[in-house]
This record gives structure tokens, sequence and C-alpha cells, in this order.
């Protein structure tokens, strides 16, 4: 491919304003000489012109309005979905803590029973791991338990 | 301590905390009217998206008409790509170019379209059809000046509809969104090469197209007038 066919190849994107500074500078450099690249450009230029003016389309307004409201929709259940893994991450958490602060009491209250029962000491760690997950389980069923039951309501809503 | 007791009970404020503060040096901090807009919206809040709605209505449904060139189908592709950005703009990253990827949710899901209407319609032309590899048609040296003078929108139009989708999309992208070619690269997913690529081919096949289309000359061939 000569300079010109290269050149030639440059026009519509020198047109379209999507040449590099080199690319720029070799259209130039050759239009100086080339009155057909001149005359190509020119067309180029002016049918780029043309697409930048073809009149606009609108949308309906109906369509805007539904778009709209279905939009706004998934936003609300999103929101909604946010919310309810806040709440659930909560309730776990919550139960986590309790049941930690409540094992010192628990075993305040009823040290003296599992000495009388011949529990040893060495088993507290066993009871505890025992206690806080039976614990952490009721209090993750009860908040899955909740959870359905208010997705329910609100489809029924 | 009191401090240390306020922690000790609030274990699930303290985590939410110091993740605040890490989302905090993270999100780069709204600068324009749209960066405001998108905040809001990846908030939550329904005003922004009718902001955004009511600022690209007009310039998405242009680009999806020009793609998929049947008016039902464009209004069920902008209604789906609102809801596909309602759904996703949570895992939008504020460090792209919004219009960008807005117009990329589109772009997807038109070319899926075409893609199940018929496989191999992005690159076909129209049924009046057009030179694969153009021989520019012997109307005249003047041909795609008339064609551009008279019934200039039309024709224009009529010559753009023509185009294969990829084509258009691109004319489309550039010269109407007049969006800079690294944006489009980004909207198509494709190279910038490729851009550049085919929007030369986009052009030439456009002026084929105008010359076809071209009202015939009103002087005899060799410029001498009848």
């Amino acid at each position: 491919m000569n300079d010109h066919e290269q050149i030639r190849e440059l026009l519509p994107l020198a047109a379209a304003d999507a040449l590099d500074e080199r690319e720029q500078r070799r259209v130039e450099q050759h239009l100086r000489e080339c009155g057909s690249c001149r005359s190509d450009l020119e067309g180029f230029t002016r049918m780029a012109a043309a697409l930048r003016r073809i009149p606009t389309p609108q949308p309906p307004a109906l369509l805007l309005e539904r778009t709209r409201h279905a939009a706004e929709r998934v936003l609300l259940e999103q929101a909604e979905r946010k919310w309810d893994h806040r709440v659930l991450a909560f309730l776990l958490l919550f139960s986590w803590t309790v049941t930690l602060a409540a094992w010192p009491v628990v075993k305040f209250i009823s040290g003296d029973v599992f000495e009388w029962m011949g529990f040893a000491q060495s088993k507290m760690w066993l009871w505890l791991a025992g206690y806080t997950v039976a614990g952490w389980l009721a209090a993750g069923v009860a908040a899955v338990v909740l959870g359905v039951r208010q997705r329910a309501l609100r489809r029924l809503a | 301590m009191r401090g240390e007791s306020f922690f000790a009970a609030h274990p699930y404020g303290l985590v939410g905390m110091i993740g605040a503060a890490y989302m905090s040096l993270e999100a780069p901090v709204p600068v324009t009217e749209l960066d405001r807009e998108v905040a809001r919206l990846r908030a939550g809040d329904p005003d922004a998206l009718a902001a955004l709605l009511s600022r690209y209505q007009n310039r998405l449904f242009r680009y999806l008409l020009r793609i998929v060139r049947d008016r039902t189908t464009a209004e069920d592709l902008f209604q789906q790509t609102w809801l596909r950005l309602a759904e996703n703009i949570r895992r939008y990253d504020p460090r792209r170019n919004f219009e960008a990827w807005l117009f990329s949710v589109a772009h997807n899901l038109a070319i899926d379209h075409l893609r199940r209407i018929k496989p191999s319609s992005l690159e076909e032309t129209s049924p009046e059809g057009l030179p694969l590899h153009g021989e520019i048609p012997t109307r005249g040296p003047d041909a795609l000046d008339r064609a551009l003078e008279q019934e200039r929108a039309g024709l224009v139009i009529a010559a753009l509809d023509e185009q294969p989708a990829l084509y258009r999309e691109l004319l489309c992208l550039r010269f109407e969104e007049e969006m800079k070619l690294d944006e489009i690269a980004a909207v198509l997913d494709v190279p910038l090469s490729t851009v550049k690529t085919r929007l030369r081919r986009g052009l030439d096949r456009m002026k084929e197209s105008l010359i076809r289309r071209a009202p015939p000359q009103t002087f005899r061939e060799g410029g001498s007038r009848s």
C-alpha cells in the first residue's frame, strides 16, 4: 500500500477527529499536495456533520413512567433485603454476646450442682461449647423463621 | 473503664464504625451534579433515579433504537436497561465513567437481543443490501454532495439504518453521543484499535450507501448541463 492509499484509509478517521498527533500530521502534509484526498476529506467531514444533525427520537412518556416505577420497585426491594440481612446479623451477634455474657452467671448458679453430680472442671469447656452452640442455633433458627414469616407477610400485603 | 466497656457492649457498633471509615476512604468525593446523583442512587434514593432517567432518557432511547431499528424492541430494552442498572447500582464502581457503564449495560442487552433473534444479525446489512467490499457506484463525482444536500436527514438515517449493527452503534456513539474513542471502547468492551477500524469501515460504508441513494444527476456525465 503506497502513501496515498494509506492516507486515504485515514481520511474517515480524520473527519471523525479520531487521529492521533502523528497521523494528523501525516494527513495534513499529504493534503497540501493532493487535491483528490482534500475533496474526499471534505465529503467525509460533511457526512460526519450530517450524522451529528440527525433528529433525536423521543421515548414515549408512558414508557418513562413505567420504567421509573419498575426501577423504584427494584430499589425498594433491595433496601428491604438489606434491612433483613442487618436484622439477621444483629440477632446472631446478639445471641453470641448473650450466651458468652450469661455463661459466668450460669456457671456461678449451677457450679455447685455440677460438683454434686461429679462433673470435672476440665469438662466445663465442653459444656461452654455446647451451651454456646445451642444458643447460636436457637437464635439462628429464630432469625430465619422470623425472616421467612416477614417475607410471606410482605408478599400478601 | 468507660470506653472499653462501651466497645465491649457494642461489638457490632465498633465493626460498623471501622467499616464506615474504610468505605469513606475508598469512594471518590462527588464533584459534579452527575456524581452526586449517582452517589444518591447508590444509597437507594428513588429521586436520584428519576433525575438520571430524565438526564439520559433521549440519548439512551436513541442509542437503542439505532441498534435494534424497531421502536417496540427499543422501548423494552430501555426499560430492561434501567432495571438492570437499579439491580446492579450497588456493585457499580464510582471510579468508572457512569455514562460508559450505562451505555455498556444497554449495549449488552441490545446485542444479546440481536443474537437471540438472529445470531448473524450483528454483521448483516438491511435487506436492501450493500456491497460488502464496496465498489463505489458510478453516479458521478458529486453524488455524495447531492445525497447530503437534498433530503439530508432522511437519506442519512436511511443509509445509517442500512449498516450492520456493529457499525450503526459505533457511528451513533461517536457522532450522536459524541463519546471519545476510549469511552466507546469501554462501552463496547473492545480495544481502541477495533473502535478505529470499525469507525473507518462504518464511514466508508455510509459514504457508499449515500452515493447509491443520491438523487440522479441533473446534468450529463462529464459535467456539461443538459
